[in-house]
């Protein structure tokens, strides 16, 4: 029905367990000056047997000379099985182990299952004094358990340790009866053992990539983000030069996403749509630029003279709760796996300009930073029109470009040249093109899945 | 009022006597030869009642009638919680004059004892007697003259068997659990012990060999391999 055939012999490993608590016990008889005269071996039988076996065996020749093996002994017998529902452990929690034989896959096994097995001991003696020995020997023992650590399942290396339980203790005497009936000294010790059922064990390949959605804040750490309706008047806030909005005390950042509508009756800003969703840019404390992109560019407002009034709304549920996708850069290693890039921020290309005296690239500004760069870019200036290329490289630190040296200034430039950077190393790389035995493994950048959908 | 003194035919010690000899003839005619092996208490437990240290001794040689001629009575071979059971009941008759010259002579008993053993050769077992019934035929001429002993199967729990008879003795060997039977002496006669006053036992010679019953080996090579023995569980005995 579970479509798995397996079987660990956990049962037959928890009899040999409780048979070997008692099978080396020995009994001193001593005389009357107190010298040991026989040192008993008390043996041990697990009593369920099949009969017909038992008997070719125990009495092969039906010529025993004895009614009973030799007393002292001791006998076992598992009992009842009982569900422990106060040691239920995770049903879904694994244990997973390499698998040597293919070291391309693990095996696990999920959480057992916890039962109590009961299990009777019973002393047969001839002699109340040799079952006391016996009985003194083992009580002491259990408190009321004795706990032992045994490896149930080595195929997952799963050790356990397992307490049997002393609960009760019963001496049985039948010397009141008939002359006839032979008489029986039985202590009888009832176990209970905490075992563990366990189920099969698994192999899986080991998980070399993850594609995995969740929900993050666009804010990290901002998980409460009040939604908010801001009133802007076009002819006081805006300026339609350099497209800034004027907000005072305004609360957006970068990458926010808002959405424009102008007031009943009202002209729409020119440059912006009512209705229409932007992305914050270039926020600072005194007010903030829109963009149709997140982190693109700026959206060109060409009039805002008219003092109309619109709205600025940050919309709670799109903005705290947003759909990212994970992906993963091919080919990096542990050693230079990056950490999860911070406020969703993708990937830009640095960018730089150059300046040149007499012909020669004498310095180049960085203007971009950029973000997401794991090795050095290469830094490439454009043709000298009568002399050499100019070259640089550049150094990065934290995933940005932090310095270019100039290694050639090159010659022969009567403007200056174009400065081109190598792009992040940090490409994504759809998922149905990852190989499951390329090199991935790491987040390194987070999309955002409005931006994947063309929502 | 007495009985009449004419029919009186309780007191006749000749009439008694033949009966006596009757009787015995008749135990020599349908009897068997057994061996009877009377229990030597050398440790008695006033308390719990019971000597473990008891031998077997001496063996004499007697006749005795069985009277379960339809074979053995009891509760016969069954298997219970300690292996096969052979609970197998015999009832012997033994002359009482006969009782007193083969054993009473030598051991002081003025009748059969419970616990004492009666080797019966035909069927190569030793039974131990339950009950001793002095009443058996019940005062016939006004005297009895037999003892009934009811006995089952001997039940060996390690007993020192030195009757000289191999038969008998053999079963010390084949059942006896004592390992100092296979432990080394010195020149004095003192067991050799280790530093942990342990005793050394010849190797190979493991007693629970001998008992067919016995798991211990077993068990212990089974629990060997799940039992851990290791720096978290210095204890154990296993060898993983």
């Amino acid at each position: 029905m579970f479509g798995q055939t397996f079987y660990h012999s956990l049962i037959r490993k928890y009899v040999a367990l409780v048979g070997t608590l008692f099978n080396d016990i020995y009994i001193e008889r001593t005389d009357s000056t107190n010298t040991v005269t026989k040192f008993i071996k008390v043996p041990i039988t697990y009593a369920p047997k099949d009969k017909m076996f038992a008997r070719v065996i125990q009495d092969s020749g039906l010529d025993r000379e004895t009614a009973v093996m030799p007393l002292p002994m001791i006998s076992f017998e598992i009992g009842q099985m009982a569900y422990d529902g106060s040691r239920k452990l995770n049903t879904v929690t694994r244990t997973v182990v390499e698998d040597p034989t293919t070291p391309d896959k693990r095996k696990y096994q999920y959480n057992p299952v916890p039962y109590n097995i009961e299990f009777k001991v019973y002393v047969y003696a001839n002699h109340s004094e040799d079952a006391s020995k016996i009985v003194e020997q083992i009580l002491p023992y259990f408190t009321p358990d004795w706990t032992t650590t045994v490896q149930l399942v080595p195929e997952v290396e799963m050790i356990m340790d397992i307490p049997v339980i002393l609960d009760s203790i019963n001496y049985s005497d039948n010397y009141d009866e008939a002359y006839t009936k032979r008489r029986a000294i039985i202590w009888s010790l009832d176990l209970t053992l905490k075992g563990y059922l366990y189920g099969p064990v698994k192999s899986s390949a080991i998980i070399k990539f993850a594609n995995t959605n969740f929900y993050i804040p666009k804010r990290i750490g901002d998980y409460d983000l009040q939604e908010e309706v801001l009133t802007v008047i076009s002819g006081k806030n805006v300026n339609s030069t350099t497209d800034f909005i004027t907000i005072k005390n305004q609360p957006f950042v970068n990458g926010d996403y808002l959405v424009y509508a102008n007031a009943d009756g009202n002209s729409q800003i020119t440059g912006l749509t009512s209705g229409s969703k932007y992305y914050v840019v270039q926020a600072n404390s005194t007010g903030i630029k829109l963009s149709t992109e997140r982190y693109g560019g700026t959206v060109d407002i060409t009039y805002a003279s008219s003092n109309t009034t619109s709205t600025l709304r940050r919309n709670s549920a799109s903005n705290t709760a947003v759909a990212e996708r994970v992906t993963v850069q091919p080919g990096l290693t542990s050693n230079n796996k990056p950490t999860v890039f911070g406020n969703n921020q993708l990937f830009v290309t640095a960018t730089a300009n150059a300046s040149i005296e007499n012909g020669v690239v004498s310095y180049v500004t960085i203007d971009e930073d950029g973000y997401g760069y794991i090795d050095n870019p290469t830094v490439t200036f454009s043709a000298s029109p009568s002399g050499n290329t100019a070259t640089a490289t550049a150094n990065v630190s934290e995933y940005r470009v932090v310095k270019l040296n100039i290694t050639s200034g090159g010659s022969g430039y009567t403007s200056a040249p174009t400065v081109t950077i190598s792009a992040p190393d940090g490409v994504t790389v759809p998922f149905s093109q990852i190989e499951e035995d390329d090199n991935y493994g790491y987040v390194i950048s987070i999309y955002n899945w409005e931006e994947l959908n063309g929502e | 009022m007495t009985t009449n003194f004419f029919f009186n035919n309780f007191n006749s010690s000749q009439e008694q006597l033949l009966l006596e000899n009757l009787v015995i003839e008749s135990i020599k005619i349908y009897g068997h030869d057994v061996y009877y092996i009377p229990l030597t208490r050398t440790s008695y437990d006033d308390i719990y009642g019971e000597d473990d240290q008891a031998a077997y001794n001496s063996a004499h040689f007697m006749e005795m009638y069985i009277k379960s001629i339809d074979g053995f009575s009891g509760d016969g071979e069954f298997m219970s919680r300690f292996g096969i059971e052979i609970r197998n009941q015999v009832v012997f008759s033994m002359a009482q004059r006969i009782f007193s010259q083969e054993v009473g002579t030598f051991t002081d008993q003025v009748r059969p004892n419970e616990g004492d053993l009666i080797y019966f050769p035909l069927n190569d077992r030793c039974f131990e007697i339950k009950f001793v019934n002095k009443y058996e035929m019940f005062y016939q001429l006004g005297a009895l003259q037999t003892w009934e002993v009811t006995c089952e199967l001997f039940e060996y729990s390690n007993e020192t068997f030195n009757t000289g008879i191999p038969e008998i003795d053999i079963i010390q060997s084949k059942f006896s659990m004592n390992a100092l039977d296979f432990s080394i002496k010195d020149e004095v006669d003192d067991y050799l012990v280790t530093e942990d006053s342990e005793y050394i036992i010849l190797e190979g010679k493991a007693v629970d060999d001998l008992i067919p019953a016995d798991d211990s080996d077993e068990i212990q090579q089974e629990s060997d391999n799940i039992v851990l023995f290791s720096s978290e569980d210095p204890f154990s005995e296993g060898n993983i």
